[in-house]
């Protein structure tokens, strides 16, 4: 089927594919994370819903570029103080459950398969 | 239990001298999993003490973990020589497990020495380990500095979740 709105070539993706084929994507370019090595030679392609989710990551890093300079202000400030003064931030506390949360985390997305 | 845990404990045995920065940090402050934000790395700041960093690539070794320098394995032996020659450029080193997971070993930090943020540390517990975590007024003072479009990011973010906590809690 034709798509309404053809996206241009995507370059960029391609070349991030290419460095994946080492064990450890190089940083900084994207995706470091989530893709297994790919054979040496194996032609590559994108479908159009992967297209749009990675055009999607670009556009964000773009607008975040395009952000003004964060200003650290006094209701931020008081807002961390008030964080860190919590009875459930005092030292010793039991934070197992973040690296709990994090490991959960990473077995759902792990799991998670296209359908059909 | 995981991998992070697993260098943590290590690092700990080891008597390393680390402190969790960066996001992963952040969310040690959080009071439930809604007001984390995601992240896959765990960044450590060591202080430029090569002893120190050779100890640390030992600890994660330990446990599975190979080390990294930027986009390639990083030199051997990891002897005193390789980790002076890092200190020296105030490189990071990362431990990758097998399952792909990152730990950052980083010797700056925006804005702060080691000596200043071991300072403020606050210790929590995971499982049995005391884990060191910067104070969440020196990593968002970082994150200002550093000014990275992820940093950016997570400015805006945090300051949001932080603002809906505190005004759900009433008094914000």
């Amino acid at each position: 089927m034709r798509r309404k709105n053809p996206l241009p070539p995507l370059p960029h993706y391609f070349s991030t594919m290419n460095s994946m084929t080492s064990p450890r994507a190089p940083r900084d370019q994207g995706l470091k994370h989530a893709i297994s090595p790919i054979p040496a030679g194996q032609v590559l392609s994108l479908d159009h819903s992967t297209e749009l989710a990675l055009r999607a990551l670009d556009e964000a890093e773009a607008a975040a570029r395009n952000l003004p300079p964060f200003v650290l202000d006094d209701h931020y400030r008081a807002l961390i103080a008030r964080v860190e003064a919590m009875s459930c931030n005092r030292p010793g506390t039991d934070k197992t459950w973040v690296h709990e949360l994090h490991a959960s985390d990473d077995a759902y997305f792990a799991s998670c398969r296209r359908l059909p | 239990m995981n991998t992070y845990v697993d260098v943590c404990r290590a690092l700990a045995r080891d008597r390393v001298r680390f402190v969790v920065i960066g996001v992963w940090g952040a969310n040690y402050y959080a009071r439930s999993a809604g007001a984390t934000l995601a992240t896959r790395d765990l960044d450590l700041f060591l202080p430029p003490d090569a002893p120190n960093l050779m100890s640390a690539w030992k600890a994660c070794q330990s446990v599975g973990c190979t080390m990294w320098s930027g986009d390639e394995p990083l030199d051997t032996p990891h002897d005193l020589d390789v980790a002076e020659a890092v200190v020296a450029n105030r490189a990071v080193t990362t431990a990758v497990d097998h399952a792909g997971a990152e730990i950052d070993l980083t010797l700056t930090m925006s804005g702060f020495s080691f000596a200043q943020v071991e300072a403020e540390r606050v210790p929590f517990l995971v499982n049995d380990v005391s884990v060191p975590v910067a104070a969440l007024a020196q990593i968002v003072q970082s994150k200002v500095l550093a000014g990275r479009p992820k940093d950016q990011l997570f400015l805006t973010l945090h300051r949001e979740l932080l603002d809906r906590l505190l005004r759900r809690d009433g008094g914000g």
